[in-house]
């Protein structure tokens, strides 16, 4: 959602470590510690540098920062027309919508993925990947070859005399979801797999055999294990899905306006990039608003623990 | 990468060609050893029409020309703040000129230099400003399937959207400009009398014919797969772009009647690193032998040397939204106009979309 600047000067990285300890401590403890100040600062760099500073200036710019006017609040009083809240609120279903398909058919894919023999696991893996390495915009442009008027699914329907006259299945929000389900659902399945990998399987077994129907075992003992993989994969889906711009914008084909596209404009067409900031910002602030609610609800410290727990 | 190779090899094609001056004619003010970063839109088809256009400019002068994309005025705000600018020569979209325009962010053009090489009386004024001079105009043409809608097609935006005499799905730009243009044409509004836009009125077009839209296309790109597709009937399409289509054999015919051309301009940025090779290259572009080598190779966009049209071939005028005939009922978009009201524009237009 907010631009990433990766061209961070490295210089930056000599200023940021602390002073060197001024206790007195021995050899030991002296290396030890050199040795997390090295490792952890590249790290910590990484982070002002590529997170923190361009989200400060971003805040910046959204008051202004950088044009002639100097300080004001003008891109936020733009911002309170109520097309941005009906375009928030259509991008906040799209998101939602996504997330929650993603997370329906990518369990069962995951599920399948770690039971069933590594090799053919291995398999479902590269083709996985595969979909992730194809260019956003090439896997848009192939939905459509799929879903148009003469596509392969109408002409197959048609064809066999299913329906009369084609289907709307593109340029429209149905086309929009199908391209970024598909786009989003490796993310998930990526994040179930580890996730679903480390249940010890002596737990359901231990389910089955103190009686416990396999539909049981999968609602108390799987399910409930497997819930912070999909939490995590929920999170990413979602935080993805809601800055998504291209696909919906092809496939939508003018039916699945999202906010996005109106900070897409603001920068391009209007030349504000206060207002375009001032956008970003409050998609930060509601996303981070939306996740806090997430944590109330679905824990998201869980991501942290081990599945097994 | 790979484009630009394909670039270079065209350039060393064109510079191959008898075409152009000779090194030995050309005035020594236009000598140089610089190096210029010229930003365009991109793709192989500018690269085609540039290297017909001014391949022989870097042989001629000394001057080496290398290429990037796509112009973008935010972008050139954000180098000329941090006092990095990168490109000597852009070709903006007239609204985004002017939107430079408003930052200061642009050198005036250098005419007193353009017209030792170029004579003052071929160029066309209209294209003319302090701060940038016409590098094309790109057309919005009516173009239609001949196998799904007929060899005459509508002969005016009001047909266009007259659905019981052209079936078929229709696409436009998913964008305001050029649509609001396009819907008071529809609602009876000649070319001539479209500016300054009566917003009201076009959104209550737009209520009317909107609907009847099945398709908001998103990328110009998008065209060729439509085309190609056969998934719309009738369009508000880029003109090169369904031209190209006709030439790959697809059954598309066009109209030129009220159709929408946009004037793009050649500007040198404040704070180029190269202005002054940069003010020699868009005089250099200028000339109408360059600008006639690319209307041969491309004949879909207008240029700002009338003498360009000399010699012509009669098919290839047919084609050129520049020739008289094809221009006498065009409308052209006011860019100042759009600069002025773009904001409020947009949002009502994304309320619009949103309501769908």
């Amino acid at each position: 959602m907010t631009p990433i600047d990766a061209s961070e000067p490295a210089e930056k990285a000599n200023r940021l470590l602390p002073d060197a300890p001024t206790v007195t401590l021995t050899a030991w403890q002296r290396q030890q510690r050199g040795l997390t100040v090295s490792l952890m600062a590249l790290p910590t760099v990484a982070m002002i540098g590529v997170f923190v500073m361009p989200l400060l200036v971003l805040l910046w710019m959204s008051f202004g920062g950088g044009t002639k006017t100097g300080f004001s609040v003008q891109g936020y009083i733009d911002l309170m027309q109520p097309v941005y809240l009906k375009l928030l609120m259509f991008t906040l279903q799209l998101a939602f919508f996504t997330t929650l398909l993603c997370a329906l058919f990518a369990y069962p894919l995951a599920y399948l993925m770690v039971n069933v023999s590594s090799r053919f696991a291995a398999w479902m893996g590269v083709v996985l990947f595969i979909t992730l390495w194809l260019s956003f915009l090439a896997r848009t442009f192939a939905w459509i070859i799929i879903l148009q008027r003469r596509g392969i699914i109408n002409n197959l329907l048609v064809g066999i005399g299913v329906i009369d006259s084609p289907l709307e299945l593109v340029y429209n929000k149905l086309g929009a979801y199908i391209g970024m389900v598909h786009i989003l659902l490796p993310f998930m399945v990526l994040t179930l797999i580890p996730a679903m990998k480390a249940i010890d399987p002596a737990y359901v077994r231990a389910g089955l055999s103190l009686g416990a129907s396999p539909a049981r075992v999968f609602r108390d003992i799987y399910m409930p294990l497997s819930l912070p993989g999909l939490v995590a994969g929920s999170m990413l889906v979602f935080t993805l899905a809601f800055g998504f711009f291209i696909t919906p914008a092809i496939l939508g084909g003018g039916r699945a306006p999202t906010i996005v596209m109106a900070i897409r404009d603001q920068i391009q067409q209007l030349g504000n990039l206060q207002l375009a900031a001032a956008t970003s910002m409050v998609l930060l602030v509601f996303c981070l608003g939306l996740l806090f609610l997430y944590d109330r609800i679905a824990g998201i410290d869980r991501i942290y623990d081990k599945g097994g727990k | 990468m790979k484009s630009r190779f394909g670039l270079s090899a065209l350039v060393a094609l064109a510079m191959s060609l008898p075409i152009g001056l000779h090194a030995q004619e050309v005035p020594a003010e236009f000598k140089g050893t610089g190096k210029l970063v010229v930003n365009n839109w991109g793709g192989p088809t500018v690269e085609k029409m540039h290297a017909a256009w001014y391949g022989d400019f870097p042989k001629a002068t000394g001057i080496d020309v290398t290429f990037t994309s796509i112009p973008d005025v935010a972008k050139l705000k954000i180098m000329s703040q941090v006092g990095n600018v990168e490109w000597d020569v852009v070709d903006f979209e007239g609204a985004q000129m002017l939107q430079a325009m408003k930052g200061d962010l642009l050198e005036p053009i250098d005419y007193d230099l353009m017209y030792k090489l170029v004579p003052k009386d071929q160029l066309d004024p209209a294209q003319m400003t302090k701060y940038g001079i016409g590098s094309i105009a790109f057309g919005t043409i009516m173009a239609w399937n001949t196998e799904t809608v007929g060899k005459t097609g509508p002969s005016s935006w009001t047909e266009f959207f007259d659905t019981s005499k052209f079936k078929g799905r229709r696409a436009l730009y998913a964008r305001p400009k050029p649509t609001l243009e396009i819907m008071l044409m529809a609602d009876g509004v000649a070319p001539k009398d479209v500016y300054p836009i009566d917003i009201d009125r076009a959104f209550k077009a737009l209520e009317k014919f909107g609907p009847k839209v099945d398709l908001w296309v998103e990328k110009t790109s998008q065209w060729d797969v439509l085309i190609q597709n056969k998934e719309v009937d009738l369009m508000g399409s880029s003109l090169a772009r369904t031209m190209a289509q006709v030439e790959k054999g697809e059954p598309m015919a066009i109209g030129f009647n009220q159709s929408v051309m946009e004037q793009s301009y050649w500007t040198i940025p404040k704070g180029a690193p190269n202005v002054k090779d940069a003010q020699k290259l868009v005089a250099w572009m200028m000339r109408g032998e360059g600008q006639r080598a690319s209307l041969k190779l491309l004949p879909y966009y207008s240029m700002v040397n009338k003498a360009a049209l000399d010699g012509l071939p009669k098919e290839t005028l047919a084609k050129l939204p520049g020739a008289p005939e094809n221009s006498a009922n065009s409308l052209t978009i006011n860019a100042g106009w759009w600069l002025e009201n773009d904001a409020k524009v947009q949002t009502r237009w994304l309320d619009w979309l949103s309501r769908r």
